[in-house]
């Protein structure tokens, strides 16, 4: 993503690119600093402020949340400059910017909100970022199938509320895979049309990248083709859904 | 062998191994410089304006009155 055009003239505008590369060249400063962060692997990525100090260690791989999280980085250095001054600033607004970054749990986000006036406005800020908390939770929960069942019930319960995670974001994703299983498993056509399209775009885009697997792939061809033939299968499936559930 | 024959055998032996191994950690240290070299020279650090001192990013940012995107990456290893 880093060679993409559109990442680096976002990026011109918008932060500094740091590459902390670890060398194991003997006295080289700050070679290891990715163990000051607490990550244990490569890659990782951490939004940082001028001081060095991590805004968060949550940052999606795509560009569109990713631009999502940085537009909310800034916002929380901005305000944060202004409280460490001892400036005056809206709590509402300062509680927003930090929950937008993940500072607080559910029940912690609950709690502060009830003590806040939040604005209409606010308020609709509020319970997109909180339903992007309870996604999170649902996520790391959906790791076998029992999970995956539940987290697809408390999905299609948000979605018949009318909560629904904002477009782009890190969690539409997996939002739109839950509720499309729950809409499917309850013949819910109206549901499934919503989750449809973007589970059909996952599909089309997972078949191409390994589609272009093929060209230098080291090992049994059988193994790729037979992924693209699941793959294209998948596609199928879903394409025949939507068109069934359309016709009604 | 007397045992000064063979007492000069061995250190000529761990003499050659503290040499061999010096010249060798100076062959890894060299490789992993040329790794490193090959990993800025990379495109997507060259065309994307990224920089690897910590020090200097920092400044930027207060100075730019921007975030750091910190990318964690290695060039000791693929």
């Amino acid at each position: 993503m880093f060679s993409k055009e559109e990442f680096q003239t976002w990026a011109k505008d918008n932060v500094v690119l740091f590459a902390s590369i670890m060398t194991r060249i003997e006295g080289r400063e700050d070679d290891a600093l990715l163990k000051d962060y607490g990550f244990r692997g490569f890659p990782s990525m951490a939004i940082l402020d001028g001081s060095g100090d991590a805004i968060t260690k949550k940052v999606a791989r795509e560009l569109p949340a990713m631009k999502e999280s940085v537009a909310a980085c800034n916002a929380y250095a901005k305000t944060k400059a202004k409280v460490d001054a001892g400036e005056d600033v809206d709590p509402a607004e300062w509680f927003l910017t930090r929950l937008a970054l993940g500072q607080f749990s559910v029940d912690e986000a609950k709690e502060a909100a009830a003590e806040l006036e939040l604005t209409e406005s606010q308020k609709a800020t509020y319970d997109k970022a909180l339903l992007g908390l309870e996604l999170d939770g649902l996520m790391a929960s959906a790791r076998n199938p029992a999970g995956q069942k539940a987290a697809a019930e408390a999905v299609y319960a948000f979605y018949k509320a009318g909560r629904v995670p904002a477009a782009g974001s890190q969690q539409e994703s997996f939002f739109m895979a839950m509720l499309g299983s729950a809409a499917d498993s309850k013949n819910d056509g109206d549901a499934y049309l919503v989750a449809g399209p973007h589970l059909l775009k996952q599909a089309k885009d997972a078949l191409k990248r390994i589609e272009d697997m093929r060209e230098g792939f080291k090992g049994d061809p059988k193994r790729i083709e037979e992924a693209i033939d699941r793959m294209k299968k998948q596609v199928t499936d879903i394409e025949a859904k939507l068109e069934s559930f359309k016709k009604g | 062998m007397t045992i000064k024959t063979e007492w000069l055998s061995l250190l000529s032996l761990a003499i050659g191994a503290l040499a061999g191994g010096t010249l060798q950690a100076q062959n890894s240290q060299d490789e992993l410089q040329k790794k490193y070299e090959a990993k800025v020279h990379e495109s997507w650090y060259t065309s994307g304006g990224w920089i690897d001192d910590f020090g200097a990013a920092k400044e930027r940012a207060r100075k730019e009155n921007k975030v750091v995107f910190a990318y964690f990456t290695r060039s000791y290893s693929p």
